[in-house]
This record gives structure tokens, sequence and C-alpha cells, in this order.
């Protein structure tokens, strides 16, 4: 197991309150796989992203939890080894392409400059490696690429930069953090083929953030659903995605607009997420739930095996069985 | 769909939420504010119980007492007459603290109503009044003041009348900037299409929505302010003596410096402490209105 | 980019026109009797009227102000009534020593304010942060009169250290003049003992000028850094392993010194202004401590022409401040 997260709770203190918006959320990321983190704005994805790489705000703490990388507890990292770890262990794309880069600084240079720390060779020879990476992403004519200023380039163009910057060591992991929410859809289908691509080419993880269940089924080998900073149900693509166990899950797939009855009301799910600051004592869920039980609003469910066979699909939920 | 809301967890395993004053919390957080606004009531207190603070009377010349360094019955020394410095500084906050804040809010309210009237019609009007402000700003600010303080005759009144000329430029700009976003709103075009006439709409609606950025800057400016007037003064060409202005009393003490030190070093430091709340005040004020502010 | 700068250079000459309009008001307009203005209280009746004569103020105002542009373009500004001679060459005369004082200032704020800024901004809300602010607000509220005698008291009187006044001892022969600056010529000529006298005399009026430009700078460069380290693409080069001094140089840095050059050029009027009081305490022969004899002595030509070529200088200034922005900022370049 590359990646072992187990029951990382983090919260944020803020002025008025704290907020807990992570809660005993596990999963686990095998070496060569693409594993999909879904969830609605504030499920907590990104927050686990960034807990992994020590990049959280300052009025973040970590009650409980552990994460684990190749064995090593990254928690207890302290700063210089964390900085050993980024980007050449663990490397991490943002969502958003066009605020990524530096604006003042050629893209060669910056491909250049992280390179160079990596792979301990030359500026020079990492400028010209800058370039054969830039070929790695697709780009056509590179050098005159690596010349250029992000704000010259396409947002396509500049998602593929941040990939190759992302594996320019080239890490064993790959966070992706919603990496083609802010592009156009023809560009979002390259971008995932080429993270694919250079996933089975180099054996790189991926840990691939997405509100976009279409996105998952295309590239993701297992899913991991989140709601309000808990994992609530997980397991491979093809598990998850035809035969839901969690009633979020099913919801999920069930509000996805069909192509086929193009005339039929989309459906939403009902009620709001809860407070993170006052989170309900049972199933984070429940108030939205169609059905749920009284035990549901008392105790919260823990993440187990949905059936007997499939070791893999797992689901919190009382009814699970259903 | 069941319309039961869970429990809320226990309070032992959750941080009590506390309502908070964001205003003062920020205060709280922010040490040097708080001397700022310290310091700012000791000049505030100084310049109206100065005649309860001092028994000695600011102008009353004493000639067998001159020169006399600090001690017990003149705790800051007396000057080349024998006035009581310590009570000169008291009367003198009085005046930089009114002459400050006089200044400014006078630059603030004429720069606010030319830049909004400027912002408003716009065209060769608009252009005109920036380019006249541009100019201003074009001098370095003290040699302006000072030019147009020697020209108009030193004193007083002149001198603040060269400074409230400098500041005014950056008041019209910051209202002109505001006016020219609240000419686009619905709520003035509602207003246009009544037929309200202009001035009433200025008066109104604009300069009452344009006045926030215009207050920060005052509160920032009036250190400034009183550091110029001081530094006329100083220069010759504010407060003329015997007048307790802190700036004149220097211009005169500094030459004493080596014999004297007590003459010019406690009204400068008088000054370094009003100017320095001033701007903490202003500062921590800047701070906290500060929507980019990521505490 | 050459549109800008025929943009900026156009905007130049209308704004250096409102300047020689605003002396021009200043001095002819405004005073009730610009003659008297011109020969001062002592001079006789005759003396006035052969100068109003000349100075054509029985013309109508605009060919006054024709004449005056005329003097000033032939760089004439009359002549100073208290030394009798062209203000002109008295400004010369003084030019290089506030110069000297003025580059100095400002290379101390530069050296010191910058790092002291980032320093700020890196350890934000603690200990060092609070008195780097507390420094910089300091230099902002001190009045340059008062650090500078402050300072003499310190280090002349009470520490014997430094000098009080003057540009170099009355008994070290200064530098031949090839620039003026003594620092510079003393240096060229190898003059040792005039450098090392020099240096001595320059540290004080040039620390007590610096300090509230390292002020203005020190807050400036916080507050960029604390923007630029908030950014997005910082955070990516956090992601990607880069840290330490290479982010806060290469990547930081650079951009947060783009807003600070434009304010610490524009910072550049208040040393202008603060150099008049400093060379007025230190009795430093520049033209600060001229224009100040000048004022106590009403001599109006004097005045205005320092007011004139000071704000003529400081435009410039501006000028080349932002054109090194729009040098710097890739962005416009284009």
């Amino acid at each position: 197991m590359l990646l072992e997260i187990k029951e990382l709770t983090v919260e944020f203190s803020s002025m008025h309150d704290r907020i807990r918006a992570l809660k005993n959320v596990s999963l686990s990321i095998a070496k060569g796989e693409i594993v999909g983190v879904v969830g609605e704005s504030g499920s907590g994805k990104s927050v686990t992203a960034l807990t992994i790489l020590g990049l959280l705000e300052k009025n973040a703490t970590i009650p409980a939890g552990s994460i684990t990388y190749k064995g090593r507890n990254i928690l207890a990292l302290d700063k210089k080894e964390l900085q050993a770890l980024r980007g050449k262990e663990i490397g991490m794309v943002f969502q958003e392409p066009m605020t990524a880069l530096h604006p003042t600084m050629r893209i060669g240079d910056q491909l250049a400059e992280v390179i160079h720390r990596h792979r301990k060779i030359s500026y020079r020879e990492a400028y010209q490696q800058a370039v054969v990476s830039l070929a790695e992403v697709q780009i056509n004519d590179p050098e005159l690429v690596a010349r250029k200023f992000p704000f010259e380039l396409s947002g396509g163009m500049r998602q593929r930069v941040v990939i190759a910057l992302a594996m320019s060591a080239p890490p064993d992991l790959l966070i992706a953090d919603e990496p083609t929410t802010a592009l156009d859809v023809t560009i979002q289908h390259e971008i995932l083929k080429l993270m694919q691509e250079l996933s089975a080419k180099r054996g790189t993880s991926i840990m691939l953030i997405t509100h976009d269940l279409g996105v998952v089924a295309q590239v993701c080998q297992r899913v991991v659903v989140m709601y309000a900073g808990e994992v609530v149900e997980t397991g491979t693509t093809e598990e998850v995605l035809r035969q839901p166990k969690h009633p979020y899950t099913q919801a999920l797939i069930g509000a996805l607009p069909d192509l086929a009855e193009p005339d039929q009301p989309l459906s939403a799910i009902p009620g709001e997420t809860p407070d993170l600051r006052n989170r309900p004592c049972g199933c984070v869920f429940a108030s939205r739930c169609a059905h749920s039980l009284p035990v549901c609003l008392e105790e919260p469910p823990v993440l187990e095996q949905a059936l007997l066979e499939a070791s893999s699909h797992q689901v919190a939920c009382w009814r699970r069985d259903m | 769909m069941s319309g039961m809301t869970a429990k809320p967890e226990s309070i032992s395993t959750m941080a009590t939420p506390k309502t908070v004053n964001p205003f003062w919390y920020k205060i709280r957080r922010n040490p040097l504010t708080l001397f700022g606004l310290f310091l700012l009531l000791v000049i505030l207190f100084a310049s109206l119980f100065a005649p309860l603070l001092s028994s000695y009377d600011p102008t009353k010349i004493n000639i067998t007492q001159r020169f006399a360094p600090p001690s017990a019955e003149h705790w800051f020394g007396t000057d080349e007459v024998g006035r009581d410095i310590y009570t000169r500084i008291l009367y003198g906050a009085r005046l930089s603290l009114g002459v400050g804040v006089a200044v400014v809010f006078g630059a603030g309210l004429v720069g606010t109503v030319i830049g909004a009237i400027s912002g408003y019609f716009g065209g060769k009007l608009d252009q005109l009044i920036m380019r006249l402000m541009d100019i201003v700003l074009a001098f370095p600010s003290l040699v302006l003041a000072m030019a147009v303080a020697a020209t108009l005759g030193p004193n007083l009144q002149n001198a603040m009348l060269a400074i409230a000329i400098i500041k005014i430029p950056v008041y019209v700009r910051l209202a002109r900037a505001e006016t020219l976003a609240l000419r686009e709103k619905l709520f003035v075009k509602a207003a246009v299409t009544f037929g309200i006439k202009p001035w009433r709409i200025i008066a109104r609606h604009i300069i009452p929505n344009a006045l926030s950025p215009v207050v920060i800057q005052v509160t920032l400016d009036i250190g400034d302010a009183i550091l110029l007037v001081a530094t006329l003064g100083f220069l010759g060409l504010g407060a003329q003596p015997p007048t307790p202005e802190w700036g004149a009393m220097i211009s005169i003490g500094w030459k004493y410096l080596l014999d004297y030190w007590w003459y010019p070093t406690f009204p400068g430091l008088a000054l370094f402490l009003a100017s320095c709340g001033f701007n903490l005040i202003g500062d921590g004020i800047r701070d906290i209105l500060d929507p980019k502010a990521n505490r | 980019m050459r549109q800008i700068i025929v943009k900026r250079l156009s905007m130049l000459v209308l704004v250096l026109l409102g300047v020689t309009l605003i002396t021009f008001f200043l001095s002819h307009v405004i005073p009730g009797d610009p003659a008297r203005m011109m020969v001062g209280q002592r001079a006789s009746e005759e003396t006035l009227q052969e100068v109003r004569r000349q100075l054509g103020l029985d013309q109508p105002v605009w060919v006054q102000y024709f004449t005056y542009m005329q003097g000033l373009l032939a760089g004439d500004f009359g002549d100073s009534i208290r030394t009798q001679q062209p203000v002109v060459d008295d400004l010369i005369k003084f030019f290089p020593a506030t110069l000297e004082l003025a580059l100095t200032a400002f290379v101390i704020a530069i050296v010191i304010g910058i790092p002291i800024g980032i320093l700020s901004a890196v350890k934000k809300d603690t200990g060092w942060d609070h008195a780097g602010r507390f420094f910089s607000i300091a230099g902002i509220s001190t009045p340059v009169f008062w650090s500078g005698l402050i300072g003499i008291l310190v280090f002349y009187k009470f520490f014997d250290l430094l000098p009080s006044s003057g540009r170099i001892d009355l008994t070290v022969p200064p530098p031949p003049t090839i620039t003026g600056l003594f620092l510079f010529d003393s240096l060229v000529t190898g003059n040792w003992a005039a450098f090392g006298n020099s240096l001595w005399h320059l540290v004080l009026p040039a620390a007590t000028l610096a300090f509230a430009q390292l002020a203005i700078v020190t807050r400036q460069v916080r507050a960029s850094m604390l923007e630029v380290l908030g950014q997005e693409y910082i955070r990516t080069a956090l992601a990607n392993g880069i840290h330490g001094p290479v982010l806060l140089f290469r990547y930081a840095l650079r951009n947060a010194l783009i807003p600070t050059i434009t304010v610490v050029g524009l910072s550049f009027g208040s040393l202008l202004g603060g150099a008049v009081v400093t060379e007025t305490i230190f009795s430093w022969p520049g033209m600060g401590k001229y224009v100040v004899e000048s004022i106590a002595f009403l001599d109006f030509p004097a005045i205005m022409g320092f007011t004139f070529v000071i704000s003529f200088g400081y435009v410039i200034i501006n000028l080349l401040v932002d054109l090194t922005y729009y040098a710097l900022d890739p962005q416009i370049k284009e």
C-alpha cells in the first residue's frame, strides 16, 4: 500500500468557532492505481489532499488519525522532511491553471527550477529536460513554449505545464485536485487521457479529486465517496457506480442527467449539507436521507463491507444491506 | 424524506462557539494598535485638561529661571525666557491636535466634494480637475507647502492652508474613484430618472456612500499633518513664537541643543508620540477594515 | 512599449508646464508686489521702480508669464537677494552636497529596509513582525529634525563618536571636484583622508534622513510580500518542493518588488523634503540649507528657484520609476 490514511480528523479554528472539516477519514491507494475521490464542495476532498502535503492553513489542527506513505507516518515529519517529500515523492496538481503558475517567470525556468531541485543535475541540463517534459505532456513546439510566460498560454496548455511540474521528479503519487474542472469539456478529456498515460508509463499512482462522476468512470479504478468530511462509500469504480450502496451515492448517480431521457426533470437531493461547526451525532447524511432509521440519528455508522464476497466495496450505512 | 434533524454532538467534544465582536477581537490581537490608542488618549487628556495638569502659565516670562534643567519644579525644564516647557507642551497639544484634525477634515471635505463633482460630471471638467490635481501632486509635499506658506506669509493659518492644499488631491482621487463606481449603480440611475437635480444626487447619494475610504485616509493623514505643521513651524513658516506650538518651540530650542538639551528634546518627543499614536491607530484600522486580511 | 514612453513624456511636459504655472502664480501673482519681493525690504525706491520696469510689471499677466518662461528655459531664476548671485549659480553650487546626502540615505533605506520587510512578512504576527512594524511606524512618525537632534545628542555629545556639522573637517582639504560628491571624488583620486573624514561626517545626517525612508520601504515590502505569499503560484511552488531562499527570492520577492519600486520612487519626494530639514540641523551645505536661509531672509527668487528645480527633478524621478515598472512587468511589455 503506497498511501494509507487512517481515521484522519482535521479541524480549523477561527475567530468564532471550530470547524471539523474531516472526521475519521480512511482511504488507501496502492502502487500504480488511480483512485477517485468524489464529493460536492465542502465534502473535505481538498482538505484531505492538502493535509497529505502539509499545506493546510495555520489555523488547522489534526487531533486524530495518521497518514502513512511508504511506511512512514508523514504527519510526524518535521518541516525539512516534509519539504523533501513534496514534489519528489508526492506531486500535486491544483484546480485553477490560470493562477497556478508564476506570472513573471518563463515556463522553461519554472520547470527547470523544479527539475534542478529534484534530479540533482545542473540548471542548464535541467532546462533542457524541461523542454523534454513539455513534449511529454503533449505540448507542441516545446522550445518556443518554454520561452513564453504563462499569460501567453491557454488554460489547457497551462494545466499541462502544471502536470509537467508535478511529475518532474517523477513522484510515486500524484494528487490531482479537480484538474479539469476549470477547462473546456473537450480539453478535459485530453488532460485526463494524458494523466492516464503518464500513470501507466511511470507507474505513478493518482489520487484524482473530482465532483464529476463522469471523470471517475473514465479513468479511475477505485473510488472513494465523501460527504461532509466523512467517507461514506468506497470500492472499485464498477462496484460503486453499478451498485451504489449508500443513499448519498445513489442520489448522486440519480442526479445525473440522462441523455436518453432529455425531458425528465433533474432530481436533486433535498436539504442542505450540515453545519460543520455543529456536526450531527449520528450519520452525517441522516437529515437528508429518504431511508433513515432512528438509529441513524443516534449512532454514526462505521465503514464496513457491504456484501460478503466483494471485500473492496465498503459503505458507512446502517442499511448496508439495501 | 424524514423531517427530523439529528441531535448535535455533546458539548464536551466540540468547542463552544463564542459570540465574539470581531472588531474588539482584532484590536486585542494587535498590541501595537492598543498602544496607539493609549497614546492618543494621553494626548487627548493632556489637551483637554491642560490648565488642570499644570499650575504654570505657558506664556509667562520669568527671566531668573531661564534655561533651568528638568527638576521637581520644572519637569521638563524651562526655555530661554524662563517659561515652563512641560506646560507649553500641554498647551501645544491642544494646538497640534486641533490643527491636525482641522487641516485633514478640511482637506477631506473639500477634496471629497471636488472629487465627487469631477467623477459625476465627467468630461472636460473632470479632465481639468484631474490635471490640476496631478500638477499639485507633482511637487514634493513639504517643498510645495514651504513655497505656499512662504508666499502667503509666515503664520499658523497660512501654514494650515498650505498643508490642506497639498493634502486635497488624495481625497479628490479617492472620492472620484468611488463616484465613478457609484454612478453606475441602480439607485443612482433611478434617482436620475426621477429628475432629481445633480447637486442633490451628489450630496445625498454619492458622497455619503463614498465616505468609507475617505475616513480611513483621514485617520492615516492626521499624524502626517501634525508633523507637517510642526516642520513648517520649525522652519519658521508656521506658528510664530511665543505661541507654544511644538515645532515653533524646537525652531528656537534646537540651537541650544548642546547646552540645554531638554529644550528641543521634550517637544520633539511629544510630536513623536502624537504622530505615532495616530499612525498606529490608522494602521490598525486599515488592517481591520481590509477585506484581504487573512488573519 | 514605445507608445507608453511617448504618452508618459507628453504627460511630463504638461505637468512641468503646470509646475511653472504654479511657481509663477506663487511668485508673481499672489504677492502684492513682486518687485518688492525681488529686491527685498531694504532696497531703495529707485531700484524698486527700475526692477518694476525690467520685470515688465506694466505688461498684462500672460506676457509676464511668457517672460518668466523664457527666463526659466534659459536657466534664469533671477538673482538671490541674499547672496546677490544668480539663483541658478547658487543652486548648482549646493547641488552636489544634497545629492550625496540623498543618495546615501536612499541606499541605506533600501539595503536595510528590504530585509526587515521580508523578515516581517515571513514571520508574520510573531515578535519579529511586531518589532518590525513598530520600527516602521516609528520611522514614519518621527519628525526628521527631532531624530537628527537626538542623533547629535547621543553620538556627538554623549559618545563623542560622530561630528555634528559640516561635510568635512576644516583641517582636511576636500578632494578635487570631479562630481562634487566627496565620497566618489576622494575614492577616485585615492585621497583616503578625505574619504574617511567625509564618510564620518556623512553617517549621522544620512542615517537621520534614511530613517523615515526606511519606514516606508519596510512597510511596503512587508505588505507586498504578504500579498505575494498568499498567491496560488506560491502554493504551487511549495507543493513542488520549492522552499527557503529560492522560494523567497526567486519566486516571491521579484514580484513583491514591483509595487515596492513605485512606492519607493514616490517616497523620494519626502526624501527631498526631509533633506531640507536635515541639512539645517547638520549645517550640511546643500540646497536645503540654502532654501531655509532664504526663507528666513524672505528671498523669494531663491525660494521659487529651489521649488522649481526640486519639483522638476521629482517629476523626472517619477517618470523613471514608471518606466522601470513597465520594464519589469512582462505583461505590460507585450
